[in-house]
């Protein structure tokens, strides 16, 4: 039983440290992505709403 | 102060680039939707980022460091339920599907639609004591663990004369104020636009240190003799538990022997007088006790014993117990659900199917948030055993930043300072949004007889972010904490998690839920935890009337969950309470 949990903790720790890392590069390349995105749509909605250009 | 000049350009390159990123977004913002929910146009990447910052501060790594110092990775058990609770959150859509599709700013403001202005007035207050007493804390912890880390004494400051008086200035302080005000700045100027795009860049900066620091500790304590070192750990704490319980009902037969022949105040000085020889005794042999290992805390006025619970079973009688990790689960289903600053990543997405995407994206995030600090705390515990004990003015709270500062070479301290910067700034501008928020949508709001102009409404808003701030200064920086950090989290969040996590089930999915049912459930939810506070700040620390929190938290949910059926079925018997609304909940405009 103890082993079973020592298992199950073992995987929790090492398996948190390579999610953390994967997570690292690919949210950081798609949040980039998504916040020129958002910026390029409330920017042009502000042009809209002011006549700028 | 250990830091090297690599070190200081590492922070102050962090602080700058998130500033100005921070403050750059204020172009954006034109109305209080742009600045309360980023005009609802967050995207699930984001979202995700930002969730995930948001919820871990230095508190947290604080926390859940102690949580691993005493209870190794089993102390991690909260995370791994807040995980298991936001995927099933984020497969079924369970709450956060109608809650989005609603499109309110606020959960409150849900309430109003199903059970009238009263009762989102009366949430919006529970709400902001709960958010608001959780958040008073973490100013102090933040700066404890800084000023641990850089080896700064905590209670180091200068003293300097103003109009002939003697003003002490201390640097916890200080670092504190200085920091809350640059992320006052940007949370102000930007709204929840400048958040989103901090928290990304607080993200990356936060992640990197915990993959690093992680992998640090790793390299110093090889996971077989971490494993094989925790184990050996809490069969030693086990022994000298039992010796030190048979030695205290010898001092406890002892006393009563002298309360038969001496009466109850000679028996009293003799206990007070055993307990300081004991604390003094703990003092003297602290290098021999770690040999066994038991560390001796001497940060409280009494030096106490530290010793490792069951370090992988959290329903072991010597560890957490069944019934704490019940009370954990209720806890984390009931915060992925209500949690007014997580929730706000809902209500901010694009739509539901968005929403339902950002906790799919997070929830193994949230077993990480627990287990890496958590493991850093265990390494810290495994550390000071083998090395004569915990330093002088250390606790189980300051163990892992002591450790941490040992092990960590020139610019890997940069890079973990900078880390914890951007967690403890990304929570706190997250937090002060959210709360704010909440006290200008449901609080004033409701108030006013006519609607402000876009303009003063945004006025509003800033200036209650403002107020927010000057509050955390003044209440985080004098509170002490007593006890385990987490405990008092999770009983202050549990003032408003409790009654409105039973609030929201019942205005979503109950058509017999009414009034008279939601005020006795926030009424009845807030009472457990403010019962909790109150008793155990007058009983004191070591009385044997404190309420566990285990008891205050599930107590919490059993009496709003009793309030709401109860209060629903009275109000309804009576022929009161509000009637369920001819208008679905969802709203079909754009």
């Amino acid at each position: 039983m103890n082993s079973l949990y020592v298992w199950f903790w073992s995987a929790m720790i090492l398996g948190s440290i390579a999610w953390y890392a994967i997570l690292l590069f690919y949210l950081g390349v798609k949040g980039t992505i998504e916040i020129q995105r958002m910026k390029t749509k409330l920017g042009k909605r502000r042009a809209d709403e002011t006549g700028a250009p | 102060m250990f830091l090297s000049p690599i070190d200081w350009m590492i922070i102050a390159g962090y602080l700058v680039v998130c500033t100005v990123a921070g403050i750059r977004m204020r172009r954006y913002v034109t109305n209080v939707d742009d600045f309360a929910v980023a005009a609802r146009e967050v995207e699930s990447s984001l979202g995700v980022t930002s969730l995930a910052a948001t919820e871990v501060g230095i508190v947290t790594i604080v926390y859940t460091a102690q949580m691993g110092f005493t209870n190794g990775p089993a102390g991690a058990t909260p995370g791994v339920l807040t995980a298991v609770a936001m995927l099933l959150v984020g497969l079924t859509g369970f709450v956060i599907v109608p809650l989005r599709e609603a499109r309110v700013m606020t959960i409150p403001e849900l309430f109003e639609k199903r059970f009238g202005t009263r009762v989102r007035w009366l949430a919006g207050l529970v709400v902001i004591l709960g958010g608001l007493l959780n958040m008073g804390v973490f100013l102090r912890a933040g700066g404890d663990f800084l000023l641990h880390v850089t080896g700064v004494s905590a209670l180091a400051g200068f003293e300097v004369a103003v109009l002939g008086h003697t003003i002490s200035l201390g640097y916890l302080e200080l670092m504190m104020t200085g920091l809350l005000a640059i992320v006052l700045v940007y949370t102000v100027l930007g709204g929840m636009l400048s958040v989103l795009i901090t928290d990304f860049l607080q993200f990356i900066v936060m992640g990197a240190g915990i993959v690093i620091v992680s992998l640090m500790v790793l390299w110093y304590i090889p996971w077989p003799e971490f494993i094989s070192g925790l184990s050996t750990a809490h069969e030693a704490g086990q022994r000298y538990a039992e010796a030190a319980k048979l030695e205290t009902q010898q001092v406890e037969a002892a006393a009563r022997t002298i309360e038969q022949t001496e009466g109850k105040q000679a028996a009293a000085a003799f206990l007070a007088a055993a307990a300081q020889k004991q604390g003094e005794d703990l003092k003297a042999a602290a290098g021999e006790l770690a040999k066994q290992s038991v560390l001796v805390d001497t940060k409280s006025d009494t030096a106490r014993p530290l010793t490792m619970a069951h370090p992988f079973n959290p329903f072991a009688s010597e560890g957490l117990g069944f019934g704490w990790v019940l009370w954990q689960a209720m806890t984390a289903i009931a915060v992925v659900t209500t949690w007014q600053t997580t929730i706000a990543r809902v209500l901010a997405a694009r739509d539901a199917k968005t929403a339902k995407k950002i906790y799919r994206g997070t929830w193994f995030y949230f077993v990480g948030r627990f287990c890496l600090p958590g493991l850093w705390g265990a390494g810290a515990f495994l550390y000071f055993s083998a090395n004569g004990g915990l330093p002088a003015g250390a606790a189980s709270d300051t163990a892992m930043a002591e450790f941490l500062r040992v092990i960590l070479p020139t610019g890997l301290i940069g890079i973990l300072l900078a880390a914890m910067l951007a967690a403890e700034m990304s929570t706190d501008s997250g937090y002060l949004l959210t709360w704010s928020t909440v006290i200008y949508n449901d609080l004033i709001t409701p108030c006013l007889r006519r609607p402000l102009s876009d303009r003063a409404r945004l006025v509003t808003i800033r200036l209650v972010v403002v107020a927010i701030g000057l509050f955390l200064i003044f209440w985080g920086l004098w509170y002490e904490m007593s006890g385990s950090v987490w405990e008092y989290l999770a009983v202050t969040g549990n003032i408003y998690l409790a009654s409105l996590f039973a609030l929201l089930v019942g205005a979503l999915y109950w058509r017999g839920a009414n009034s008279w049912g939601a005020t006795s459930a926030i009424v009845l939810g807030a009472c457990g935890p403010l019962t909790f506070l109150v008793i155990n700040a007058v009983v004191g620390k070591d009385s044997p009337y404190r309420i566990p929190g285990e008891v205050a938290g599930l107590a919490a949910f059993g009496l709003a969950f009793a309030g709401l059926i109860g209060g629903s079925l009275l109000g309804r018997a009576v022929g009161k309470g509000a009637p369920t609304p001819a208008q679905p909940i969802k709203e079909t405009g754009p």
